[in-house]
């Protein structure tokens, strides 16, 4: 198995050599940081592998209106790997992140072939399994699911260094020079995380550990904010120890102020969009806006897809994406594959959709 | 009148599998000649068990383990007509059976008349029992015929019955042993010790023990878009053992005590599923079971019989995985299950055509586990059994009516419920022609299982408001024997239709946790098939073949709203079959076999990606048992999977390849 994939990806390499020897010059000049097209987005979605589903890629075009299912293993002619968790799009590559499987591959953006898969961990650097990227300056930060930070350089394509970090870190951000990191502590669950770590970007040493709202999943940097997204305890509803999953503007170190109940969200500079479904099978999904500036909430009015999975803002056309799961009775099915619906970014209308694999979970969009 | 004693003596003959000395159990009053049961037993019961059960039990005895080439009880399972082994691969891989589309929860185990249990999964695992300790597994699908039987025997839509027939002749006061040793591919080595012996009058004793050490790190291959590797199962390791020591005293040729302690442990590695680029696994499982019975059996005056049954049954289950995402490194979890079981049997049989039986069994069972989120669940369970049998020239009509009273609760929560169930089913048998092994049979019964503590209590996943899942089951079917001069046929032919309604299903509660409900109906429909067949050539060579085909039809039919709307459930394909030939000689006698199933899904939406690929699986069989004396040796060697096919029987656990196995066994 393994002998067969290094091959492929030689043969990745021999392709597009020439561009990754390149990194800085090969979006016309521009800094990979601040994109000014978009032409589509790319879906990745995790599958099931217990289900014998496997983690897939889709790529989408918003001119042609088109998504290409599973694009990563027809180019590649090997599957993805299991339970991919992360996707960013960062010059002339996307970088995917696979869970159970444990890889990262570096992905050419126009032909999807793999230019080269790390096995996070085998180099000696601490951190294994990854779940979430952000990209700044020539540099891909993931968090590792076993406590670590890890950052890869994107000229050498290595993992170069890691910082420990709380346990079991997931969505991480990048604000103000520093790195955001929810500690979920995810597996000593019923215990239930509420610290997040801050690591200083250009030391990429650990700052601190503060306290958080409980159970924190994920950051959000909107321009001057930081929002962070806390998921509560999955009690019942009308339980007394209910926790709702709710959003929180961080307003100090350890500080933080509540915003909205809300499941999923994300946020541009001025606003943050977000659904709050916190119990599938009771009860519609709400939809809402809330105003950075202002700090008011109002009613998102879409046309709704079925079961909301995932927000994300196109960098450059403040388009909305959200990817759905399909209704299954009267829930939603996590084998049946999916979908993903752009929005218009200035009057939220439903402008297409697209059809994604099994289980969509993070997007990246093909800026440049 | 040849025909229907024979059918008398193979009623004896099954009441007799589930524990040596039965007399007159669940037997009319007018076959009840029960004293030398054993010889009438032993040349009946291969022909015509099958003809005289009125629901399907399909029955693989220690004979056919050597003449179809058996080797294993998962291996025996799916030889079964109607019976579907999940399986996830090599000598450690857990197996667990399901019959006709039921879940595997509504499948029971007993053990030499003791029924086994697991409180938490509601599923045993049968790669513990070997086949050595096996003189016979009947699969009994609906009731069984048996009057006399403990409550706990009704209480399931399935029963395998296993039995060890471990203790010697109590009149043959001669010491016997077995001692056989076991080795194969992959690191494969099982010795084997059994010793016996009785006192020539009441009294009988026996001990047996046996330990299994296997690599297991068996080739596979990993199917990746275009690319084709060949990998083997990492940390698949394996030791286990297993001893018991049973015991038997008649102190009247109507009374009988019956002991049994037995003690297995078990150290192993999990490979796990196989999962894309990865190749090391740190799971471990570490299980221990201990438990002691007694069986009290006796007649007594005015046609009544009596049988008690008491048992304690202690186990314990680590499971443990090391990865840096768990606090400390390392995960450990705990398990120990505790059960007490008592179970009264009264049968009476007044009329020359009329014979009944109460049964009522009381069990006490709980959880404990090291969990943060144990609750320590515990329940109480009273079964009570009616049953009444009316015989008449050629017809038998058996009904049985079982009584539940469950009462669940935690001892970390005050609050309890319970549940009642009223389980009716009836058995309509009909030998139209006395001189002819023809028998057309019928019956319903209407079944449920409980949800288990996991469905229950394991934290979020489980709901504590689950009911327990309702099966009804109707079959129709024939069985036909045949003998001229020196060919012999029997097969049997069933349809059925099951219906499953309130069945426990997971679905989504938020975006990262799945609850349990009882929303799912299945309603599975099929047709079993099975044919025995000997042609002798002369006195000492012959054919023998064997063979059973299954189509069944399981559907999900739990609203027409969900996406797996009259799919097929996952996990059943609709064809399986198995074939076997030996011919027999006086040399080394050679058996070629198959087993094979169609295409199934592991998804309910039954999604095109999740589909496993249909499989024959071939394998051969040499054996020669060679006497001295009162002394043998039994060589045997198997080669299975011997064209090295490739199939999983649960996605991504990957079965073993061609393989070999040769066993020694001397015995006296």
């Amino acid at each position: 198995m393994k002998k067969e994939y290094v091959k492929t990806i030689c043969l990745g390499m021999l392709l597009t050599g020439a561009m990754t020897a390149c990194e800085k010059d090969d979006n016309n000049g521009l800094s990979p940081d601040f994109p000014t097209t978009s032409s589509g987005a790319f879906v990745l979605c995790q599958g099931n592998y217990y289900n014998h589903i496997p983690g897939s890629l889709t790529a989408i075009d918003y001119e042609t209106g088109q998504s290409e299912v599973g694009i990563f293993e027809k180019v590649n002619s090997r599957s993805l790997g299991d339970t991919p968790q992360c996707i960013v799009s960062y010059g002339s590559k996307l970088y995917i992140g696979t869970y159970a499987s444990n890889t990262i591959e570096i992905v050419d953006r126009s032909t999807f072939r793999s230019i080269k898969q790390l096995k996070p961990g085998d180099n000696g650097i601490e951190g294994t399994q990854p779940r979430s990227m952000v990209t700044h300056e020539g540099k891909v930060y993931i968090s590792m699911y076993d406590g670590y930070v890890a950052c890869l350089d994107t000229l050498t394509q290595t993992i170069t260094k890691s910082v420990k970090v709380g346990p079991n870190p997931d969505k991480i951000a990048l604000f103000q020079g520093k790195i955001y990191v929810p500690n979920t502590d995810g597996m000593s669950y019923p215990v239930l995380g509420d610290t997040y770590s801050v690591i200083n970007e250009s030391t990429f040493t650990l700052e601190g550990t503060y306290k958080c709202p409980l159970n924190p999943d994920s950051f959000y940097a909107a321009g001057d904010h930081l929002f962070i997204l806390c998921r509560g305890n999955y009690a019942a509803m009308d339980s007394p120890e209910y926790v709702p999953s709710a959003i929180y503007e961080i307003t100090g170190n350890g500080e933080s102020s509540y915003i909205a109940n809300a499941t999923i969200m994300t946020a541009s500079e001025k606003t943050i969009y977000m659904v709050d479904d916190p119990f599938y099978g009771s009860g519609e999904a709400s939809y809402k806006k809330y105003d950075i500036k202002s700090g008011k909430t109002t009613d998102w009015t879409i046309q709704q897809p079925e079961y909301a999975q995932g927000l994300a803002i196109d960098p450059v056309t403040n388009d909305i994406l959200i990817s759905s799961l399909v209704r299954d009775g009267q829930y939603p099915s996590f084998d049946a594959p999916g979908y993903v619906v752009r929005y218009d970014g200035e009057n939220d209308r439903w402008l297409q959709k697209f059809n994604v694999g099994s289980g969509p979970t993070a997007i990246a969009f093909n800026t440049k | 009148m040849q025909g229907r004693k024979r059918i008398s003596a193979a009623l004896l003959g099954i009441t007799c599998v589930s524990g040596q000395f039965c007399y007159g159990a669940g037997v009319d009053r007018n076959d009840s000649i029960a004293t030398d049961l054993h010889e009438v037993e032993v040349k009946a019961k291969r022909k015509v068990d099958k003809m005289s059960s009125a629901s399907p039990a399909p029955t693989i005895d220690a004979n056919k383990v050597m003449s179809a080439g058996i080797t294993d009880i998962s291996d025996a399972m799916r030889r079964l007509p109607g019976v579907n082994l999940n399986d996830y691969g090599g000598s450690g891989g857990l197996k667990t059976i399901a019959v006709r589309g039921l879940g595997v929860q509504h499948t029971g185990v007993v053990y030499d008349g003791f029924p086994l249990s697991d409180i938490r999964n509601g599923a045993i695992d049968l790669s513990r029992y070997s086949l050595e300790n096996v003189s016979g597994m009947t699969v009994n699908i609906g009731d069984r015929d048996e009057l006399l039987i403990p409550a706990r025997g009704a209480a399931s839509a399935g029963t395998l019955n296993i039995s060890t027939g471990i203790l010697p002749d109590m009149l043959d006061s001669r010491p016997r042993a077995t001692v056989r040793l076991e080795g194969g591919s992959f690191g494969h080595i099982s010795p084997y010790l059994r010793i016996s012996k009785s006192n020539g009058e009441n009294l009988a004793f026996s001990a047996s023990g046996e330990y299994t050490h296997s690599n297991n790190n068996f080739p596979f291959e990993l199917k990746n878009g275009d690319y084709t590797t060949t990998l083997r199962r990492q940390n698949a390791r394996i030791d286990r053992g297993h001893g018991e020591i049973n015991g038997g005293w008649r102190p009247r040729p109507w009374n009988s005590i019956i002991v049994k302690g037995y003690y297995y442990g078990s150290n192993q590695h999990l490979p796990g599923p196989v999962v894309y680029y990865v190749e090391e696994n740190n799971e471990r499982l570490k299980e221990q079971n201990a438990y002691g019975q007694v069986a009290f059996k006796t007649r007594l005056p005015h046609s009544f019989s009596l049988q008690t049954l008491g048992k304690f049954n202690w186990s314990r289950t680590n499971y443990s995985d090391k990865n840096g995402k768990y606090p400390g490194g390392e995960l450990n979890q705990n398990y120990i299950q505790k059960e007490a079981y008592g179970s009264g049997a009264l049968f009476w049989a007044p009329l020359r055509d009329w014979s009944f039986d109460y049964s009522i069994d009381y069990t006490y069972q709980d959880l404990e586990s090291n969990l943060a989120t144990n609750n320590s669940p515990y329940r109480h369970t009273l079964l009570q059994l009616l049953a009444g049998r009316w015989k008449h020239r050629i017809f038998t009509v058996t009904a049985k009516t079982l009584f539940s009273l469950i009462g669940d609760g935690s001892h970390s929560d005050s609050e309890s419920k319970s549940t009642f169930r009223f389980s009716p089913s009836i058995t309509i048998s009909i030998i139209p022609f006395k001189e002819k092994e023809f028998l057309i049979r019928a019956s319903y019964k209407n079944i449920y299982r409980m949800p288990t503590f996991n469905e229950l209590y394991f934290d979020h996943y489980g709901s504590v408001n689950l009911k327990p899942e309702d099966a009804e089951m109707f079959n129709i079917g024939i069985t036909y024997g045949l003998t001229i001069e020196k060919f012999s046929l029997s097969t049997t032919l069933d349809g059925y239709c099951n219906i499953v309604r309130n069945k426990i299903v997971a679905v989504p509660f938020n975006m990262f946790i799945n609850t349990m409900t009882n929303l799912g109906k299945v309603v599975a429909s099929g047709v079993d098939f099975s044919v025995d067949s000997e042609l002798s050539f002369t006195k000492k060579q012959g054919l023998i073949l064997s063979g059973a085909y299954s189509y069944q039809r399981a559907r999900i039919r739990t609203s027409r709203e969900q996406l797996d709307w009259n799919k097929q459930v996952a996990y059943t394909p609709e064809h399986t079959g198995s074939v076997s030939l030996t011919w027999k000689n006086p040399w080394v006698n050679f058996v070629a076999h198959a087993i094979g199933s169609g295409s199934r899904y592991a998804t309910s939406i039954n999604l095109p990606s999740s589909r496993i690929a249909g499989y024959i699986d071939f394998g051969f069989t040499l054996y020669r048992t060679i006497r001295f004396g009162a002394h043998s040796i039994e060589l045997r060697a198997d080669l299975q999977n011997a064209f090295n096919r490739q199939y999983e029987l649960i996605a991504r656990y990957p079965m073993p390849g061609r393989n070999w196995l040769v066993s020694i066994k001397y015995q006296f």
